[in-house]
C-alpha cells in the first residue's frame, strides 16, 4: 500500500476535503479517515463522497447502502440516484472523538466498470449526547459512472465543517510485486 | 491476529489496553455491532477498564484447529492531540456457530501510542499468530 496524498484540517476548518490529479498507476484506492464535522449538540455526523474524472461528479449518478448499531439496536438505510452519498461516518468533536472510515475503491481505473466503494467505520464518544452515543457502521457505494476516478471529494451532511485535526490519507495498492507501505 | 484461546468454552474474547492501561481507569468505550446467524446486535460500553471484544475466539471445546481473525486499526496513533479511536474486526466460524463482528472504541487519552497489550481469558493457545503493522503516511 503506497501513500499518495494526505490532507489535515487546520484552524478554522475545512467545508471539503479533496483529492485531485490522482494517479492512474495503482489497482486500487483506499482512504483512512479521522474525522470529525462541528455539527453542535450530535455526537456524530455524516459525510458524501463523490467521484470524479477531470472534476467531481455532482449530478445524481450515486447510491448507497449501510448497516449499523448504535447500542440500541441494528438498522439499515439506503440511497437511490443521489447527489450525496453518505458513506462516512464523523465524530463532532465532543469530548475530542474523531470517527475512523476505512473506506475502499477497488478497480478504480477501470473504464469497463462502474465503481464500488466499501467503508468499514464509525465512533464512540463514551456516554451520549441527544440520545446519541456511538456507531459502528458498514457501508457501500456506488457511482454510476465507468470513468476512471481521477479526483474526490468528501463533504459534511449536517455540519458545515470538517474541524481542525480532521485527517483524510489516500493510498494506491498495487498487484505488482513491488513493496510499499 | 489469528488466535485460539485455552478456555473451558466454545469461545470467548480478547481483551486489551493501551500504554499500560489495563485495569485501574475506566477509559475505555465502545460500539459494537455482532451478527451470529441468529441475530443481528448492537450494544455499547462506557467508562470500560480495558478494552473488549466478546465472543470473538474458539476455545477449548470448539472444533480444533479452528482460530478466529482478528484486526485492530488504530489510525492516527501518534497524534498527542486528539483521543485515539480504532476499529476492532472480529470474526471466526465454527461450522454451526460463530459470529462477525464489528466494533468502534474510544480510548480517552490524548497521548501517543507507545504499547498495546492483548489478553484472553486463559492462554492463547501455540499457532497463535499477532503481527503489528505501521502505516505511513506521505513524507515518512
Amino acid at each position: 500500500m503506497f501513500p499518495i496524498a494526505s490532507v489535515t484540517v487546520g484552524a478554522g476548518g475545512s467545508s471539503t476535503i479533496s483529492f485531485s490529479s490522482i494517479p492512474q498507476t495503482f489497482t486500487h484506492l483506499e482512504l483512512r479517515c479521522f474525522i470529525a464535522t462541528n455539527r453542535g449538540t450530535y455526537g456524530t455526523d455524516n459525510a458524501y463522497l463523490r467521484l470524479g474524472n477531470g472534476g467531481i461528479d455532482s449530478g445524481s449518478n450515486y447510491a448507497s447502502h449501510e448497516v449499523y448499531g448504535d447500542g440500541a439496536g441494528v438498522a439499515s438505510g439506503g440511497q437511490v440516484s443521489t447527489t450525496a452519498p453518505f458513506l462516512i461516518k464523523t465524530g463532532t468533536g465532543v469530548i475530542s472523538s474523531f470517527a475512523i472510515d476505512i473506506v475502499t475503491i477497488l478497480d478504480y481505473t477501470n473504464t469497463n466498470k462502474y465503481k464500488t466503494l466499501r467503508n468499514i467505520g464509525g465512533v464512540d464518544i463514551n456516554g451520549t449526547i441527544a440520545g446519541f452515543g456511538g456507531i459502528a457502521a458498514l457501508g457501500s457505494e456506488l457511482w454510476m459512472n465507468t470513468a476512471a476516478v481521477t479526483n474526490i471529494s468528501i463533504g459534511p451532511q449536517s455540519g458545515s465543517l470538517f474541524i481542525q485535526g480532521s485527517r483524510v490519507d489516500l493510498y494506491g495498492i498495487s498487484t505488482s510485486n513491488a513493496t510499499g507501505a | 491476529m489469528y488466535a485460539r484461546d485455552s478456555t473451558a468454552s466454545a469461545s470467548s474474547g480478547i481483551f486489551g489496553g493501551f500504554n499500560g492501561q489495563y485495569g485501574g481507569n475506566s477509559n475505555y468505550s465502545f460500539t459494537n455491532l455482532l451478527g451470529n446467524g441468529i441475530a443481528a446486535t448492537s450494544s455499547r460500553a462506557t467508562n470500560q477498564p480495558y478494552i473488549s471484544a466478546d465472543g470473538a475466539f474458539p476455545a477449548a471445546s470448539s472444533t480444533s484447529g479452528t482460530f478466529g481473525a482478528t484486526t485492530w486499526d488504530i489510525l492516527n496513533y501518534s497524534n498527542t492531540s486528539a483521543f485515539k479511536t480504532y476499529l476492532n474486526r472480529n470474526a471466526y466460524d465454527l461450522n454451526g456457530s460463530g459470529g462477525t463482528y464489528l466494533s468502534v472504541g474510544l480510548w480517552r487519552s490524548t497521548a501517543a501510542i507507545n504499547s498495546v497489550l492483548i489478553v484472553c481469558a486463559a492462554t492463547f493457545v501455540a499457532g497463535s499468530t499477532f503481527v503489528l503493522y505501521g502505516v505511513r503516511t506521505v513524507g515518512q
